[in-house]
């Protein structure tokens, strides 16, 4: 059996669930929103167990074969103390902060085990850490934007001086919603009139050198294998600092790409010093003719790539599940070609 | 600096035809029209060297060889590198988890389809999109225990065409709110055309039309309003049928067929069930009936973005072009 654990929205999971039932493969799909009943969690000396109720079934580690963590969490320990109890509310507070602690504690070891399986993404290693990924990526070779994080606009204006500055989250993405509203915060240019709107000093953030983009590359990553997408996000003044900003007029041309060689090796030694067998990484080739390397998302939205580069990554993710061996040697059991 | 050579982008593809050719942009879903010695060029000759190309053609062609790459970059068709290694074609290699991608069910008066079992059955094969013709009148309370089978299925899709009906019309509208699969509503027979609510405005689009679909014979139109421009109908075309791969059909009688137009019925629903007919290599064979081998369509430039129907070909043969197109890949004409 092979356990998914993935939001109850992900069109993905959806596809590569579709190639699991091709391949007659039984699995459990575990949104993040389902309850999870800790029946039994028991470790002694001849190993570990769990059985966790979900709905009207029981799920057993023995009985798991491969996992997939796509995102979310295990939903465990969802009560919190008991409305009703006459206590002080600060004490509530800390000791709903401390059931807090230990349900992250349980998950990670939940996860854990889970990942102990032929296991592809990991609900415990993949927070990683965007800067030491730099750090990681740079000593293995492999260029990377100039960027300085400070706290002062001195420094800005300093750097502002030397080349054109982009600022971005240190951790990534933020998605804030209030009154029915999203928001969220993209790549933005640095600016003169910006800096003088955050007044001399401001919360520690991060300035990188604006890169001259040709296109842009996202990579999908599954356990040894590269597939490459270019994005013409340069064509279109919308999306050339953040191609997030997608047009749906005229969205960006994607097409699949081909990566040399020698990045392929130096990308595939990051990932394993992250370490990651599966994920999508962002670079940008510029008019210099330089491979320079972003982020790497351990949860990547691979059908983007997957879709318009006609890469049958849902079925690769399906087979390498299935410990199946890649796809065109390896047809489900009633294709009819 | 000009770099040296022009890409097309790997979703924009050069088809030939007989006496004109088209790009076709799979990722934005649109084409152009393009001479064939425009297409000769970027098939033969791509990733294209252009001075290596213009010394193969003399001098007084160039001016119209740079107004064609002129085009196709204005119109981010293509794009100029000094690399083109980088940018490899698209594989076209089609690959589907279901069994049966498509289905349609056909209902007239006499019909008496056990729904529940048959939309079982498709899900079974992993069908997707399904489309329900009703012929004849239905009443609200029919529709209800139809199409709330549906729910919590894998099938994502369902187009409805219903027969209008005064009494009824106000509650058909609704149809789409309940029954979130629907992305289509047409009613046929109706008092004049109109579009009620399009696909942009809403996730299922209502037209109301005039004319009378009373049976399966007036499907197999072809036409450019049934053009389909995206990548995986694209590359289905290129090794499979473009109407009849992975699709089964259940006909107004029950007759499990590959198109309710066709004659051959492969068993009665009431006796066979959908699966053993897939298994058939007899029922499958259509499926691989490509338009590279259909007559005339082999001609067509618009062979990998048009529908095929094999219910109604020309002289009623297997490979014969489809009857109801009128457009001639000879001339370059609509009739």
């Amino acid at each position: 059996m092979i356990v998914i654990l993935t939001t109850e929205d992900d069109h993905s999971t959806c596809e590569v669930i579709d190639w699991l039932i091709a391949y007659n493969k039984p699995y459990v799909r575990i949104n993040e929103n389902d309850l999870v009943d800790v029946q039994l969690v028991s470790g002694n000396n001849q190993g570990f167990d769990f059985a966790l109720g979900l709905a009207n079934r029981v799920i057993r580690l023995s009985e798991i074969e491969g996992f997939w963590f796509r995102r979310g969490w295990l939903n465990v320990g969802a009560l919190n103390l008991s409305q009703g109890i006459d206590l002080n509310p600060g004490l509530v507070r800390q000791i709903n902060r401390h059931l807090q602690k230990e349900r992250v504690e349980l998950q990670g070891f939940l996860g854990h085990l889970l990942a102990t399986k032929h296991a592809l993404g990991h609900p415990v290693k993949d927070q990683i850490n965007k800067m030491i990924t730099l750090w990681q990526a740079q000593a293995l070779g492999i260029k990377i934007p100039a960027f300085s994080i400070t706290q002062h606009s001195s420094q800005v204006q300093a750097a502002l001086q030397v080349q054109p500055l982009i600022t971005k989250g240190i951790e990534g993405v933020a998605n804030f919603e209030a009154n029915d509203e999203m928001y969220g915060n993209y790549t933005e240019e640095v600016n003169q009139n910006a800096i003088k709107c955050w007044g001399s000093s401001f919360f520690p953030s991060l300035f990188q050198e604006k890169l001259d983009k040709m296109y842009e590359l996202r990579i999908f990553y599954l356990q040894g294998k590269f597939y490459p997408m270019a994005i013409f996000s340069q064509n279109d003044p919308q999306t050339s600092v953040d191609f997030r900003r997608y047009n749906n007029e005229r969205p960006n041309r994607v097409v699949p790409y081909v990566l040399p060689v020698e990045l392929e090796h130096r990308l595939e030694k990051l990932m394993q010093a992250i370490p990651l067998n599966t994920g999508s990484i962002d670079m940008v080739y510029t008019q210099d003719n330089e491979y320079v390397f972003l982020e790497v998302n351990p949860i990547g939205q691979f059908g983007m790539v997957s879709h318009p580069c006609n890469y049958h990554l849902e079925q690769a993710i399906a087979q390498f599940l299935t410990k199946k061996l890649p796809h065109n040697e390896n047809q489900p059991n009633f294709t009819t070609n | 600096m000009k770099k040296k050579f022009f890409v097309l982008y790997a979703c924009c593809i050069p088809v030939k035809g007989y006496t004109r050719s088209l790009v076709c942009d799979v990722q934005r879903g649109s084409f152009k029209l393009i001479p064939n010695e425009l297409a000769h060029v970027l098939t033969q000759h791509h990733p294209c060297d252009v001075s290596a190309i213009k010394a193969q053609h003399p001098v007084e062609d160039h001016e119209t060889l740079d107004e064609y790459f002129e085009f196709l970059t204005a119109h981010e068709y293509g794009f100029w590198t000094d690399h083109p290694e980088r940018f490899p074609a698209l594989d076209l290699t089609y690959q589907s988890a279901s069994s049966i991608t498509n289905a349609i069910l056909d209902v007239d008066q006499y019909s008496n389809h056990n729904y529940e079992s048959i939309f079982d059955q498709l899900e079974f094969l992993g069908c997707k999109d399904l489309q329900i013709r009703c012929y004849t009148e239905m009443n609200p309370e029919q529709l209800h225990q139809m199409l709330g089978q549906l729910n919590l299925r894998r099938i994502k899709s369902v187009e409805l065409l219903l027969k209008y009906a005064e009494a009824y019309v106000s509650q058909y509208y609704q149809l789409p709110q309940q029954y979130g699969r629907l992305v289509s509503l047409v009613l046929h027979t109706s008092p004049k055309n109109q579009v009620i609510q399009s696909s942009q405005e809403g996730h299922c689009q209502i037209i109301c039309l005039q004319q009378a679909i009373d049976d399966e014979t007036h499907c197999g139109q072809i036409s450019p309003l049934y053009f389909s421009l995206n990548l995986p109908t694209f590359s289905e075309a290129q090794h499979y049928n473009s109407c009849l791969h992975r699709k089964i059909s259940v006909d107004k009688a029950g007759n499990i067929k590959n198109c309710p137009s066709m004659p051959k019925s492969f068993g009665h629903i009431t006796e066979q069930s959908l699966l053993e007919v897939v298994q058939q290599e007899d029922f499958k064979q259509p499926w691989g009936i490509t338009k590279d081998e259909v007559e005339v369509c082999r001609d067509c430039e618009f062979r990998y973005i048009c529908t095929d129907c094999r219910g109604y070909t020309k002289g009623e043969r297997k490979y014969g072009k489809p009857a109801k197109c009128s457009y001639d890949p000879y001339t370059g004409e609509w009739a």
